[in-house]
């Protein structure tokens, strides 16, 4: 009887939390929409801060939860930005999501790898798409899109590490 | 709750470096002559292709569609000017000069990119 | 306790991301495409184009350039302190003295008159100096001088061995000329190969060597000049995927014109007369630079028909352009025509 009731009070709460989770990770895209494009690099490639959300969620919540903010994030950028967009996001988004979750699933990587291994399949997810949207032009930036994963990845796994106590303190409250 | 990292993310970072610098090094050098030409493609096909001269005069390039855009060129540079797009992420690109510059505006399936002339020979004899 | 000691042991390791962050960082203004390295220079009285690919490409073009110099200063008749003027005064007196490049060069030189029967000849000095197709006015010589010079031209006045050689003759000379630019590209290539470049291209005047496979994968293209068009015309080009040399030998390059008779530089040893080729110009793929020179020429005087024997013992294949705008090509070559002027003959 206590599991269950513990279990229906953390459902609600963890319901909540996921709501809390899927508008930060929204307000970080459209901060994120805000910073200039990077140089070199093609229409959509940025930080992946929202990724540190779906990352999180990943970690600590399981796949689905995690996949329900990447589709609330694209059919944000669908709202906002046009379907185009969308598609780019939705790809994106589930992809390295899928993929962050498998590799906290294996618990050989740290935060920075499972990072890294999400920018990365964001980008070559929307690489991808913009590939068969447009030409072969778009092939020119694999290379530095692959250099970009990796530094804006290990970003993502030092903010989440610096981020990880403070919600800790919070969830204990 | 987790560790921050470890030796297979330094193997995952490894591999994915290494593969960029692969990449890099096998398409270096597609030796260029020195001249930059300007490329507008829309849907995948090429519907302007010009010589990105210093001396070329101010000009726009309306590229209809769904979601128009306006292309501009002048002196050396090529750019998106204007777009129907919701993001103008194009737009925001700025000016294209060196060769391997590329814009696109996703919505408006529309790419601008700056060429160098591929060396057509690379010697001559007689 | 748990919690504390994995937090040490943690720690320590913080740098290496932070490392690779900043590894990343730098990495990418660095990211630019390697251009490959061009340098232009001037010698043989030739224009000298270098395309090398690679990291020691500058060093490798200097040093290569002032290799091809040092050829030069070796194998000039023109040149008063060269090898080849040193053993060109020794003419019927004494064996000179020579570097082993210069020595292997006349080698392979009258190794090369010999099998083209003579349609190839280094020892054409006197008849070379005689008409002097670099002086200005220029005059055709007469009979009686040129029959005079011609006793003196034959390859077998000439004897070499590993580091001399003697012209048994006084009167008789070396002239390098139709190998020159071709030795040139030989000593270039042999810097590429020590320096360690990746690949290049290099050509003196219109002789190319090229060495190594291009690093995008692609194949060399190498044009040919249309002998009748202005320098930047060109008939077509060979295509070629890595080490090969190629040159090129037309009545076009240098020729004057008295009372309506056209002269051309490349002299027959046989009648001391500019040789009248079938063909206005032969372009030659070889193996080796000098080879692919001196073979063009020998190619140029015997005509196509002739010279399939000599280009097949060289492993060569070469390019006949005719007046008429036919082409022909002897040998195993690849060319691609783009000039609608001239049409390929089909065997």
């Amino acid at each position: 009887m206590r599991l269950q009731d513990k279990n229906r009070g953390n459902h609600a709460r963890r319901i909540a939390e996921l709501g809390i989770f899927a508008a930060l990770a929204l307000v970080l895209s459209f901060l994120e929409g805000l910073l200039p494009p990077l140089p070199m690099m093609p229409p959509g490639a940025k930080l992946g801060l929202s990724n540190i959300v779906t990352m999180f969620i990943a970690s600590s919540q399981g796949l689905f939860p995690a996949l329900l903010i990447a589709v609330l994030k694209g059919l944000f950028a669908g709202v906002t930005r046009g379907f185009t967009a969308m598609i780019l996001s939705l790809a994106g988004g589930m992809l390295s999501t899928a993929l962050m979750y498998l590799l906290f699933r294996t618990n050989k990587f740290g935060l920075i790898g499972v990072g890294v291994a999400g920018a990365f399949a964001h980008n070559a997810a929307q690489l991808a798409c913009a590939y068969f949207l447009t030409s072969r032009t778009m092939l020119w930036y694999a290379p530095w899109l692959c250099v970009l994963s990796a530094a804006t990845g290990t970003l993502s796994g030092l903010l989440l590490c610096a981020v990880l106590p403070l919600i800790r303190k919070l969830e204990r409250k | 709750m987790k560790k921050l990292f470890s030796r297979a993310d330094a193997v995952l970072i490894a591999v994915i470096l290494l593969a960029a610098a692969a990449v890099l090094v096998f398409s270096a050098a597609g030796a260029t002559d020195g001249e930059a030409f300007a490329r507008i493609e829309k849907d995948g096909e090429t519907i302007h292709y010009f010589r990105l001269s210093e001396d070329l005069s101010y000009r726009e390039y309306e590229i209809g569609g769904d979601i128009p855009v306006t292309v501009a060129a002048e002196k050396g540079a090529v750019w998106f000017l204007r777009s129907e797009c919701p993001d103008h992420l194009c737009v925001r690109f700025g000016k294209l000069s060196k060769s391997g510059d590329t814009a696109v505006c996703l919505p408006a399936r529309v790419s601008v990119s700056v060429e160098g002339e591929k060396k057509a020979v690379d010697a001559v004899t007689g | 306790m748990k919690a504390a000691e994995k937090k040490k042991a943690n720690r320590p390791r913080l740098w290496i991301p932070v490392m690779i962050l900043l590894l990343a960082v730098m990495l990418f203004p660095s990211c630019k495409a390697a251009a490959p390295y061009e340098q232009t220079n001037y010698v043989m009285g030739s224009v000298m184009q270098q395309t090398v690919y690679g990291s020691s490409g500058k060093n490798a073009a200097a040093e290569a350039y002032s290799a091809a110099v040092d050829m030069e200063y070796m194998i000039s008749w023109k040149i008063g302190t060269s090898e080849i003027s040193r053993l060109n005064e020794n003419a019927g007196k004494e064996a000179a003295e020579l570097s082993p490049e210069t020595a292997s060069l006349l080698m392979q030189a009258l190794d090369l008159s010999k099998a083209s029967n003579g349609a190839f000849d280094p020892t054409i000095l006197p008849l070379s100096a005689l008409w002097n197709f670099d002086s200005n006015p220029q005059h055709a010589p007469e009979q009686e001088r040129i029959q005079e010079r011609l006793a003196f031209v034959s390859a077998d006045y000439l004897k070499v061995s590993e580091n001399s050689a003697r012209l048994l003759k006084e009167g008789c000379g070396i002239d390098l000329g139709a190998a020159g630019k071709g030795a040139a590209c030989d000593a270039v290539i042999e810097v590429y190969r020590e320096q360690g470049v990746r690949a290049g291209v290099v050509s003196v005047g219109g002789s190319i060597g090229v060495f190594g496979r291009k690093p995008d994968g692609s194949d060399y293209r190498i044009a040919v000049r249309d002998p009748a068009g202005t320098l930047s015309d060109t008939l077509g080009y060979l295509t070629i995927s890595t080490d090969a040399f190629v040159s090129t030998s037309g009545d076009y390059e240098k020729f004057f014109v008295e009372n309506g008779i056209k002269y051309s530089h490349i002299l027959d040893s046989k009648t001391g007369y500019p040789a009248k080729g079938e063909a206005v110009s032969v372009t030659v793929i070889a193996n080796g630079g000098a080879v692919s020179d001196m073979l063009s020429t020998a190619c140029y005087v015997l005509g196509a028909e002739k010279s399939r024997s000599l280009l097949e013992n060289y492993g060569a294949a070469a390019l006949f352009v005719y007046p008429d705008g036919e082409i022909q090509a002897v040998g195993d070559l690849e060319f691609t025509l783009t000039n609608e002027d001239y049409q390929v003959k089909t065997p």
